[in-house]
């Protein structure tokens, strides 16, 4: 029992390593051409300022919805930027949405030699530094709704938030990692790993109170994405409901089961390609 | 004519090979929809309309939206700038048929493509919208109004995005457009919201430019909430900027033809 203790914290150490120096690689990379740095930001500043545009417009005209007053709306899309960034930066641009270019050209030969566990490399190892930098407006969206609405959040709260936008993070992972991992199966399906993360673009931007009858039932159990949305968000607001955290957890001990299962699956019909 | 039947035949089998990416097209259309339809049908349950739009207006503005824009979107620039940046234009500059048609003719492949799978969905909705509703607000002329701006917008967008992929002979980073027409097209064009939602002063500003053509233009016109006394004034203007943007795509042509250089390949 101590010795695989020892070994986890070992492992977790040795991957903790990799993911530093490819941190540190991505930002000589971005740093390199800067023009395209800056463009990049830019692209992300413009949808984020789509984003708060479209809730702007339609909840100024909609007033309080669903319990959820126009602040905490603003608070909520706020959270969806950060959110967001989390999905694209951490999960997204060069990592999962990547994949099946990367199967289409045989690339995966290198990263199945080499000592790493072979989701971390094709999932999680390469980082879109860019997305970090953007999710900032996100938090200032935070603060400025916060401030409109005259309350001062307790610091339990936002730990508690946090703890569970860090659940939900993880369960998107997965969905996104077992969406994924069909790519190995249907070649240079380049829109498929992205599927997941639009479910979530879509959903989590709303107060999960919209939903209800069967899509209740979809967005809270099968593709719990809320989990990254309004849950959070009421979570730092209001504090924090146990039955949320509950089913988080227990959401979480199913999906990374289901993805480690799928993804050995599904990598055995890895073929390779090209030279 | 042939040769430019057999580029698009060509396009359209290509699209057809990976299917796995049709399925997965139609699956981000249904998401979109199902989206649309539970965030108003839940704001519509304790309301009669907003901003005096009601709830079949909404509903069938958020459905149509993505539904015109399967037909007047265009995507050639990050194909060309790519082709531009990396010398496979060499390549195309030896075939006997001029580049811009070829490129034509791919994107209206595309368009048949979409036409044949993505499309159906919507019309289904419609359909059981307009078996389903009282008093449905599409009507004959509407249709064809707006399938006139249809097809001039999809003229648009394209010499919009040949002038945008054009520019490769000058900048590298020609992806950037591609997003940065998104945002535009989000923003000025309705596709995020209904323009009749802003300020009369904004909407003025919003009204000069060219990306209502690409969404809202034709769904209002559809919807019947743009009249035929608007027809001169909306077809002046498409005319004048598809002009200006045909002048714009031969001038970077012609001195974008001087500069390449035929880098890589």
């Amino acid at each position: 029992m101590r010795l695989s203790a020892i070994n986890f914290v070992k492992t977790l150490k040795k991957y903790l390593r990799i993911y530093r120096i490819n941190i540190k690689y991505a930002l000589m990379v971005d740093t390199a051409y800067r023009f395209s740095f800056f463009l990049e930001l830019f692209v992300e500043f413009g949808y984020q300022a789509v984003l708060i545009l479209f809730m702007q417009v339609i909840f100024s005209n909609i007033g309080a919805i669903a319990g959820w007053s126009y602040y905490e709306i603003l608070f909520l899309t706020g959270l969806n930027i950060l959110s967001s960034n989390i999905i694209v930066g951490l999960f997204g641009v060069y990592n999962l949405w990547a994949l099946p270019e990367r199967i289409k050209n045989g690339e995966i030969d290198f990263v199945l030699l080499k000592p790493v566990n072979s989701l971390f490399s094709l999932a999680l190892s390469q980082p879109y530094l860019t997305s970090f930098i953007s999710s900032f407006t996100g938090i200032i969206l935070m603060v400025y709704s916060v401030n409109q609405m005259h309350l001062t959040l307790n610091f339990i709260n936002i730990l508690s938030g946090m703890l569970m936008l860090g659940i939900g993070a993880i369960i998107v992972f997965c969905i996104m990692c077992i969406f994924g991992s069909l790519s190995f199966v249907f070649l240079n399906a380049s829109q498929l790993p992205r599927l997941p993360s639009s479910m979530a673009f879509q959903f989590k931007i709303y107060p999960h109170q919209i939903y209800q009858g069967i899509w209740k039932f979809v967005l809270y159990f099968i593709l719990p994405v809320i989990f990254m949305g309004s849950i959070p968000a009421e979570t730092m607001l209001k504090g924090m409901k146990f039955e949320y955290l509950l089913l988080g957890i227990v959401l979480i001990i199913v999906f990374i089961f289901l993805t480690f299962k799928i993804w050995n699956k599904m990598i055995k019909y890895y073929a390779s390609a090209s030279s | 004519m042939s040769k430019y039947f057999r580029i698009l035949k060509n396009q359209l089998a290509a699209a057809l090979e990976w299917r796995a990416n049709l399925v997965t097209l139609v699956l981000f259309e249904i998401i979109h929809v199902t989206a649309v339809l539970i965030l108003w049908t839940f704001v519509f349950q304790n309301r009669n309309d907003i901003n005096g739009m009601t709830f079949d207006q909404i509903l069938l503005y958020y459905v149509l939206t993505p539904f015109i824009g399967i037909f007047t979107s265009v995507n050639i620039s990050d194909g060309l700038g790519s082709d531009i940046k990396d010398g496979h234009l060499s390549l195309n500059l030896l075939e006997p048929y001029k580049i811009w048609l070829g490129r034509l003719c791919n994107a209206v492949a595309v368009k048949i493509y979409n036409l044949l799978f993505i499309a159906p969905i919507y019309l289904l909705v419609l359909l059981i919208y307009t078996l389903t509703a009282q008093n449905p607000l599409i009507s004959l002329q509407g249709i064809f109004l707006s399938l006139l701006f249809i097809i001039l917008a999809f003229f648009l967008h394209f010499f919009l995005d040949l002038a945008l992929g054009l520019t490769a002979f000058w900048i590298d980073d020609v992806w950037a457009f591609r997003h940065v027409k998104d945002i535009f097209f989000g923003v000025f064009g309705g596709q995020t919201f209904p323009l009749d939602f802003l300020a009369q002063n904004l909407k003025r500003i919003f009204e000069f430019l060219p990306f209502k053509f690409f969404y809202y233009i034709p769904v209002a016109y559809l919807l019947g909430s743009r009249t035929p006394n608007m027809l001169g004034n909306d077809m002046l203007g498409i005319f004048m900027w598809t002009g200006t943007f045909v002048f714009i795509s031969f001038i970077l042509w012609r001195f974008g033809l001087k500069r390449y250089e035929a880098f890589g390949n």
